[in-house]
């Protein structure tokens, strides 16, 4: 057997370790860390709640992955699928069904096109204060070039106002 | 076979895990940035600046393609798993799509510094040719998927 070839295998088995080592020695404070940006983002989407409860969500919505009650509405953390992947927003809706405040957390979407719903705040700003009846090209200008982005966001907040107005029937918000 | 034959699955290697052990540091310290995903051009990214490593620490070295393969399945299987950045159930289709990809990057920039002049304008010919190829793969991808 040629003894070089334990190069790349030692090489890849520490690396391998290293990873394990890292991963395993920061996943204490990367989730003490998410737990804090967390709770300072949905403070911000739903200005007036200090703390949050999540719920188990039992409804049929495919769309909403978390809830989180708070004293005056709820935080819903909601996903779906965009133009090049998956979506996933956290949607502030208060008591009253109207949307508080929202971001966009997580996408893969084209750069200049609809990566550009991460930070248009003209674009986000249109679905505040609504109830659930946003809809492109209706009350919802989209972001140029990005239609599909911009109806899966906007099927992000009407799900999120659906759980809180029990719209979507099966949601136990209003229960 | 030439010396330095597995030079290119070390540094492959060596760069993943450079990647991820900075994805690991951006997702403990920077909760609310959004990571890159292991896709096809981000593979080819990393694969090619192993290629271009190897091409300049030892541009004679021969290739065994029976080796890069099975080095690169391990590679992209392995170390995301060990990062947290996969499953068990998903790490294999990384695992094969980042041997698949890594072997026909690995032979199209081959191919394309064996034609190449030598030369002092040769290592800025193989950075070009390597960014084509990763410009190529995006719009690949862009097509496909």
């Amino acid at each position: 057997m040629n003894k070089k070839i334990l190069l790349p295998v030692l090489t890849l088995l520490i690396c391998a370790l290293v990873l394990v080592g890292l991963n395993a020695g920061l996943s204490g404070v990367a989730a003490s860390k998410a737990e804090a940006e967390l709770t300072a983002k949905m403070q911000a989407i739903l200005p007036g709640s200090e703390t949050f409860t999540e719920e188990t969500y039992t409804g049929d919505d495919a769309n909403i992955r978390r809830v989180f009650a708070a004293e005056n509405g709820y935080v819903i953390e909601v996903a779906t699928n965009g133009y090049a992947g998956e979506i996933t927003m956290l949607v502030g809706v208060d008591k009253d069904g109207k949307v508080t405040g929202l971001q966009v957390r997580d996408m893969e979407e084209t750069f200049g096109l609809g990566g550009e719903a991460l930070t248009d705040h003209e674009f986000l700003r249109q679905y505040l204060q609504t109830s659930g009846e946003a809809e492109v090209g209706v009350n919802v200008d989209a972001i140029t070039g990005a239609t599909v982005t911009s109806k899966a966001i906007t099927r992000c907040v009407n799900s999120a106002v659906a759980y809180v107005t029990g719209a979507d029937a099966s949601s136990g918000a209003t229960s | 076979m030439k010396k330095n034959s597995y030079l290119l699955n070390t540094l492959l290697a060596v760069f993943v895990m450079i990647a991820l052990a900075v994805m690991v540091l951006v997702r403990t310290f920077q909760p609310a940035a959004i990571l890159p995903v292991l896709n096809i051009p981000n593979m080819v990214l990393i694969s090619l600046v192993a290629l271009l490593m190897d091409y300049f620490l030892a541009p004679e070295a021969d290739r065994c393609y029976i080796c890069i393969p099975v080095f690169s399945v391990l590679t992209f299987g392995l170390l995301p798993l060990a990062a947290g950045f996969a499953t068990v159930a998903n790490a294999w289709i990384l695992a094969l799509v980042g041997g698949a990809v890594f072997t026909l990057v690995t032979w199209l920039f081959s191919s394309m510094t064996q034609r190449m002049a030598t030369g002092r304008t040769s290592k800025l010919a193989a950075v070009a040719g390597a960014l084509g190829i990763w410009l190529a793969f995006q719009c690949f991808s862009g097509i496909i998927l």
